[in-house]
């Protein structure tokens, strides 16, 4: 859809010309279908501003104007980086906001912008304070944002220990579409240092986080860092079976070992490693190998040797008086490259699944950890009925409180009945799973949205309300949460 | 087959792009050494475009009928030294460079491209054999006509001079055969040697390919040389992967004059403790032709790291102090000069350049070395603009003062 040349000028006034474009072949290079969602459009302009004046400046232009806005940071949440309604609007692209603003080793918080990415934060932190580690994505690529991240409540590399990276959050600073900046936790008291998630009151970032730019712009984000001790190691188990690595698993991790824990099907390991029809299908091919059917991995970190030796100790005990009980687990010996590749931060492991078939989608839910063995069951009988290869990823949240469980349906982009049968499959599951009160994580606009705000429809009615506060003519995307 | 029919061989891999945007980072195996930056195309014009990833998500709107070709596509695409550090970093096999130069062959056959410089060389190739219009009879003034009347017509090794060091560099092509004469080898120069198509290549003009390709290969096979070996990076490139892609097979091996000599070493025939030992603190800028391109191909992870070690070790026998940049290796940052950039784009080509200049600056080294004349044109042109104080040398300079 053409826009106005009037606004074009205006956007041009704001952050200068060179940033604004509504070229058809840069607007076409934005678009992204895949890993997280299928739909998306192209939008109609796109705006890289650099400062949050030039933010503020543009939502007070779109918000008069009534222009669709969609903020983008990393852009890699897929279809869902980019516009998902026509017309297409604005893109805001934030890769310029890239700067690391603060970091305070005593209250233990790093300040970004929304461009910081997981790649130039860690060789920041390399450089500057090796011995803190920023809250980065484990499995996301290294172009992903820790904005973006902890914004969408994912994952961080020590999420088995603390919890999803929204946990991490202590404060935002959001643009509003009327223009007001609100600051969340003890950010909002001028001159305060963000070091108090809880604030002034009832807390407004918990409304922020999830809610994927749908209400306004979060500019700058106030996020802990952990120490990042210089001992670490990872523990394998495998097992025959779901049910035995839930119960062995859970037991460990209510001893809170371990800051990244995470494993899945052996169906994880070729799937990644080439295409369907040069691997071999059959698991008896991939034990011989030593790939065990169903594997979790225990990243540990010790302060000292003896520390981290304790913590291998513990999951000894566990292991001992499981294999005693009858129960069928042991240990995986893994090459040290394995090590090595499973402790690299930032790691690619998410990345190579479009090996399989072409493209994948990651769909992912949250479930009580004792769920897992029914959600990894179900997940294969479905993907093998509707003809994916069963690629199952878990992994525990703060020491198993809860799980994610991530079907990977690897499937072929350039065909439509592939196509279709990924939207069947997760039409099907998801009423399965919301069935079981287990909830979306990163919900699909098409599916998920309708199906959980449908069986909840209080809850959408409250974010209805507050999304009309907060943005009154409704020009933010409406997201996956289609508000 | 037409270029749009060769470039459809790709959709495959087109459609692997999940936008992951990992191929701007500088990251391969080691995230200690992580670099945020590894694209100069990106780096400079900084829209998703210029990017890979965005290169890849432009060709599924053609491919899916929602984009035309035209002269901005056609722009995207050739604003990029296709030096390959995307295709690098890409976990799911993106064969980029390929692709890109793909790309650019359709943009040819449309009528779109090469950039207004770029169609310049291939018409100078055309009629003159190298693509900066000198005097194809010229192509061996720079040799000593003693030596050049004494060149046999039959050799064990043949040295392919290439059009930079012939024309433009031509200290590389003097050292080359000072060395080679030094240690006694059996070799020769033809004055017949056309432009080995690099440039054109690398621009999507084919039209010369095979016929100067299948030229060079009788000429070389003329003088019955079981080894051919190059000074130039490109050349190295252009033999060893695109002769035999559009020509098929040849009958010698083709080294890269560093190579060469290392091989010498490890076969016992040179003794490296003879060396005179050269007084310097330096760096070392691994060209993406000799380097990245030829490791991309390979599947032995030993064998790479070990490709990567011949001009290191050279490095240390020459008794030079090496301190490292950031990008090195498969992750080296590029001189800026590759894909028809330097012709193409100068400003860009020039800008490239002086990043890397910065980088090597920061290790303290004295000297930047490298091993390919067209990176020596490109960062010695950057070294001058920011009047910096580094000194540049290929590693066949020094071995021919080190070699007695």
């Amino acid at each position: 859809m053409p826009v106005d040349p009037k606004i074009i000028e205006a956007l041009e006034s704001i952050v200068g010309p060179e940033y604004v474009t509504t070229d058809e072949v840069i607007l076409a290079s934005y678009v992204s279908k895949g890993i997280m969602g299928l739909e998306a459009q192209r939008a109609d302009i796109v705006v890289r501003p650099k400062y949050v004046e030039e933010v503020r400046r543009i939502l007070m232009l779109a918000n008069e104007h009534k222009i669709p806005v969609t903020p983008v940071a990393g852009g890699l949440s897929g279809g869902y980086a980019c516009p998902t309604v026509k017309p297409g609007g604005i893109l805001l692209d934030l890769s310029r906001m890239n700067r690391i603003l603060e970091v305070d080793t005593d209250a233990r918080y790093v300040v970004v912008e929304p461009g910081v990415r997981c790649g130039q934060i860690w060789r920041f932190f390399r450089d500057n304070y090796p011995e803190w580690a920023p809250p980065i994505p484990d499995g996301a690529p290294p172009a992903a944002t820790v904005l973006g991240d902890a914004l969408e409540r994912g994952f961080s590399l020590v999420t088995s220990k603390y919890g999803p990276q929204a946990d991490l959050v202590l404060g935002l600073e959001v643009v509003l579409p009327t223009g007001d900046i609100l600051r969340t936790g003890s950010w909002a008291l001028p001159g305060a240092k963000p070091f108090y998630r809880w604030g002034l009151g009832p807390d407004f970032t918990g409304l922020f986080l999830g809610s994927q730019g749908t209400l306004g712009v979060v500019t700058k984000m106030a996020i802990k860092i952990v120490p990042h001790p210089e001992h670490k190691d990872i523990v394998a188990l495998a097992f025959e079976d779901p049910e035995t690595m839930q119960k062995v698993t859970l037991r460990i991790l209510k001893k809170e070992v371990g800051v990244m824990v995470q494993g899945g099907n052996w169906w994880l390991v070729p799937t990644r490693m080439d295409h369907e029809s040069k691997l071999p299908h059959d698991y008896e091919f991939w034990k011989k190998r030593g790939v065990p059917k169903y594997f979790m991995n225990f990243e540990i970190w010790g302060i000292t040797k003896e520390h981290l030796e304790l913590e291998k100790k513990i999951i000894d005990e566990e292991v001992k008086a499981a294999k005693s009980k009858g129960e069928v687990v042991d240990y995986w010996k893994l090459h040290p490259r394995q090590v090595a590749s499973r402790l690299k931060k930032p790691n690619k492991i998410a990345i190579p699944y479009a090996k399989w078939r072409g493209a994948f989608l990651f769909i992912t839910w949250y479930l009580p950890w004792k769920g897992l063995a029914e959600f990894m069951k179900i997940c294969e009988q479905k993907m093998e009925e509707y003809g994916f290869a069963p690629v199952i990823w878990v992994a525990s949240i703060e020491h198993g409180r809860e799980c994610i469980g991530m079907p990977i349906v690897c499937f072929n982009n350039r065909d439509p009945d592939d196509i279709q049968r990924v939207i069947e499959f997760n039409r099907e599951t998801t009423e399965i799973f919301l069935d079981k009160g287990w909830i979306n994580y990163r919900p699909d606009a098409k599916i998920h949205a309708p199906a959980m705000y449908s069986r909840a429809q209080g809850y959408y009615y409250w974010l209805k309300k507050i999304k009309q506060l907060f943005d009154p003519n409704g020009i933010m995307h409406p997201g996956r949460l289609c508000l | 087959m037409s270029a749009l029919e060769e470039l459809k061989k790709y959709e495959e891999y087109i459609y692997r792009c999940i936008h992951c945007k990992t191929c701007r980072m500088a990251y391969t195996d080691d995230p200690e050494k992580i670099y945020p930056e590894n694209c100069p195309a990106g780096k400079k014009f900084e829209w998703e475009a210029f990017y890979n990833s965005g290169k890849m998500w432009i060709l599924k709107a053609i491919l899916e009928g929602e984009l035309d070709w035209n002269e901005r596509v056609a722009e995207i695409f050739y604003l990029c030294p296709t030096c390959g550090n995307c295709q690098q970093q890409c976990e799911n096999d993106i064969p980029t460079v390929e692709i890109i130069e793909a790309v650019r062959a359709v943009c040819v056959e449309k009528g779109l491209g090469p950039l207004p410089r770029q169609k310049m060389f291939g018409e100078l190739t055309a009629k003159y054999r190298n693509p900066y219009g000198e005097p194809h009879e010229k192509r061996l003034d720079w040799l000593p006509s003693d030596i050049r009347n004494s060149l046999p017509e039959k050799a064990d090794v043949y040295y392919f001079v290439g059009c930079t060091a012939s024309y433009r560099i031509q200290n590389v092509a003097l050292a080359t055969v000072s060395v080679l004469r030094k240690l006694g080898i059996n070799f020769t120069i033809s004055p017949d040697e056309w432009c080995c198509n690099s440039p054109l290549l690398r621009t999507g003009q084919l039209s010369l390919a095979k016929e100067y390709m299948q030229h060079n290969i009788d000429v070389i096979e003329k003088t019955g040389a079981s080894v051919v070996i190059t000074s130039c990076a490109g050349c190295y490139r252009t033999l060893k992967v695109d002769f035999p892609r559009f020509v098929g097979k040849y009958d010698f091996e083709v080294k890269h004059s560093v190579e060469f000599i290392y091989d010498l070493i490890q076969e016992g025939k040179l003794d490296p403790s003879k060396f005179k030992k050269i007084n310097l603190v330096a760096t070392y800028h691994d060209p993406c032709h000799y380097g990245r391109h030829i490791v991309l191909r390979m599947e032995d992870r030993k064998k790479k790291e070990e490709f990567f070690e011949v001009p290191r070790k050279i490095i240390e026998y020459l008794g030079i102090e090496l301190r490292e940049m950031r990008r090195i290796k498969a992750d080296s940052w590029c001189c800026g000069a590759g894909g028809g950039v330097k012709a193409g784009a100068p400003d860009f080509a020039l800008e490239t350049a002086m990043e890397r200049i910065k980088e090597a600056l920061e290790t303290g080294a004295q000297a930047l070395l490298s091993a390919c004349p067209f990176c020596y044109r490109n960062l010695t042109d950057a070294i001058k603009a920011m009047n910096a104080k580094l000194e540049f040398y290929d590693l066949i300079e020094l071995l021919d003062k080190a070699i007695q």
